[in-house]
């Protein structure tokens, strides 16, 4: 369709959807305030003139005031369009952690006020990277660098341990294809895979061919398998940016062998897949997003074998009249799935050999999950007693176990009035600790906890 | 300061308070200016534009009451700033963000060139809202402030706290959802 019609389309587009998608920050500097000189014009004339005849004089008028005020030299905004405006009455994001309220129930696990660590200080946290053990790593950036960092143990008397790499600007718009398995940090870019060890050496461990006339690649998924000669997985899309041609892949490469398999095709991945993978050493898992598609590679022969397709197991979640997944998580031979509706939640376990599955309904949707092989996290949000325009956020753990035989979640954190934007991302850090960071970006929550009352 | 609420600004309205356009203004000049900036590319037009918007909703109000005031002022400069690129670029190629923005929808394969002549807009532009209702709303959002806003691609990204990428591909799956669903409707 023409643009005429794509524009005229919009004008019809529903009120609801322009509030809610205004962004934080209008994003062009240096407006001036013209409007006062031209308002009192308008309140002159009103009461003597047509008011057809009051907007053509004063949009005249306008213009020149606006001529005369603008300074010379001024910036050209083109020039400056992620600038921020200087204008002070601009909506500005909220720093959360002002609100964030420990609620001492007894019935929680006791936090000291020590132990609840909060991150950053160097900037915005962008992400935190899935990291394996009592790890957590948080990426942060801030105009300069990213900053990588290892919070290991905070617990007893080994407490914390951290260790901060600064890498150069050329990683920070790198920070969605971050993997860090506590020994390095992997991530990829149109290039390659590459590591970075805790020394801060790097190492390119794929490279991906190279084809003229593809200019985006966008790697949307990592894996890296444990063990001493591991295999790493990547897949994304490539192609042309700007127009609707960017294609899929998907790969798998062990080094210490020189292997790399072009699983594409027998993944059978369309335009739309979303995937994800996880592998704990010899089973490598997929998850397609966009089709509810659950891929098993039960062992790597089965990868490098392409007569092996009939051993590639396909699950077809969509079965389950699951809409989306909020999080899931391979563990000791069975995978476990949280999907969340618009008002259900539901925990399911399913058997990678074709056993049972087990499913069970949970009381509040969650607004976001993280399953651990051990901790089923969860956020659920309702409007605050003392405050209606603000949110209460509480934070449970589980064992997934457990809750699917019928057990019921533990309050872990009530964080209270909270602005409901405020809410960014929960992350487990390892099975004993969770880790919270607001929209703000600034500071992050991070507490371990205990389930022996005794600590 | 506290900002005043929708209803505490209709009622400045209503009373013919001059307060009600400074307040409006406090409160959403930036974000129209940015509307008006993305459509029409410089700071003069766009300023003029916010200006005439101020203006027009001074004369609307009453007997106009919108339930949404940012909605309502959003849309009322987004038409203004449309109307004076139309008139100022009238035969010659634009190049400004939004444009770039809706290029990426015009390039969807082109449909039977008859239901093209046909479609209304308003019907349009209720099917674009029905179906942008049925993704998530980080999605919602990411389309909107790409198509509607006619933002950039680094500036959603830095607003949404995203990834450049992630956006790109985002817009790229519903775009090829939203063909499918006007293809369904019977618009392309």
């Amino acid at each position: 369709m023409k643009k005429e019609v794509w524009a005229e389309a919009f004008d019809h587009i529903s009120p609801g959807l322009i509030t809610e998608s205004m962004p934080r920050k209008a994003s062009v500097s240096g407006r001036t305030h013209a409007w006062k000189e031209r308002f009192s014009v308008i309140q002159m004339a009103a009461g003597t003139l047509a008011t057809a005849a009051v907007i053509a004089i004063v949009a005249g008028f306008g213009a020149l005031i606006y001529s005369l005020e603008r300074k010379p030299g001024t910036a050209d905004p083109a020039a400056n369009s992620s600038a921020i405006t200087e204008d002070s009455s601009e909506p500005t994001v909220t720093t959360s952690t002002a609100a964030i309220i420990w609620d001492a129930s007894e019935k929680m696990p006791v936090i000291p006020e020590e132990e609840q660590n909060f991150l950053g200080g160097r900037g915005e946290i962008v992400t935190v990277t899935p990291a394996r053990g009592n790890a957590v790593h948080p990426v942060l950036r801030d105009d300069v660098f990213l900053y990588w960092e290892q919070y290991r143990s905070f617990i007893g008397e080994d407490s914390t341990s951290v260790l901060t790499h600064k890498l150069s600007k050329e990683y920070t718009e790198k920070y969605d294809s971050l993997l860090s398995d506590g020994n390095a940090l992997y991530y990829a870019d149109n290039t390659g895979l590459s590591a970075i060890d805790s020394n801060g050496s790097k190492t390119l461990l794929y490279a991906i061919p190279e084809v003229a006339t593809m200019t985006f690649t966008q790697v949307l998924s990592l894996g890296v398998a444990d063990g001493t000669d591991p295999w790493y997985f990547i897949s994304g899309y490539r192609g042309m940016e700007s127009v609707n041609a960017l294609v899929p892949f998907a790969i798998a490469f062990q080094p210490a062998t020189d292997t790399e398999l072009d699983l594409t095709d027998r993944i059978g991945m369309s335009g739309d897949a979303q995937w994800e993978f996880q592998t704990d050493g010899t089973t490598l898992i997929g998850l397609d997003r966009s089709t509810n598609t659950l891929l098993v590679f039960p062992r790597p022969e089965v990868m490098t074998d392409p007569s092996a397709n009939a051993d590639i197991q396909r699950l077809w979640l969509s079965e389950q009249e699951l809409p989306h997944i909020l999080s899931w998580q391979l563990a000791d031979g069975n995978v476990t799935y949280v999907y969340s509706g618009t008002d259900k939640t539901l925990l399911c376990e399913y058997s990678l050999s074709g056993g049972t599955t087990r499913t069970r309904e949970l009381d509040a949707p969650s607004d976001d999950a993280i399953l651990t092989p051990e901790t089923l996290f969860r956020v659920t949000q309702k409007p605050s007693e003392t405050d209606s325009s603000r949110i209460d956020i509480t934070i449970t753990m589980t064992d997934p176990d457990t809750l699917i035989n019928g057990g019921e979640e533990s309050d872990l954190w009530v964080l209270h009035e909270m602005q409901p934007e405020d809410v960014r991302a929960l992350r487990a850090a390892g099975d004993d600790a969770v880790l919270f960071y607001p929209a703000s970006g600034q500071r992050a929550l991070y507490a371990p906890f205990w389930t022996d009352d005794s600590n | 300061m506290r900002d005043t609420t929708d209803k505490e600004l209709l009622a400045l309205y209503n009373a013919r308070n001059e307060d009600a356009v400074k307040e409006t203004e406090a409160r959403f000049g930036s974000h129209c200016f940015a509307i008006a900036y993305s459509i029409l590319g410089t700071r003069q037009d766009a300023e003029e534009c916010v200006n005439d918007a101020l203006l027009r909703l001074w004369n609307s109000i009453p007997p106009a009451e919108p339930d949404d005031f940012y909605a309502y002022i959003a849309a009322l400069t987004r038409n203004l700033a449309r109307d004076r690129y139309k008139h100022d670029h009238a035969g010659k190629r634009g190049g400004t963000a939004a444009d770039i923005a809706l290029e990426e929808l015009v390039q969807m394969p082109a449909g039977n060139a008859s239901v093209e002549e046909a479609v209304d807009g308003r019907r349009l532009g209720a099917a674009i809202s029905a179906f942008l209702y049925t993704l998530p709303k980080r999605q919602r959002v990411i389309f909107m402030q790409r198509y509607w806003y006619g933002r950039a691609v680094d500036e959603i990204a830095a607003d949404l706290h995203m990834p450049k990428g992630t956006i790109t591909v985002t817009l790229m799956r519903v775009r090829k959802k939203l063909q499918s669903y006007l293809e369904k409707e019977g618009f392309m």
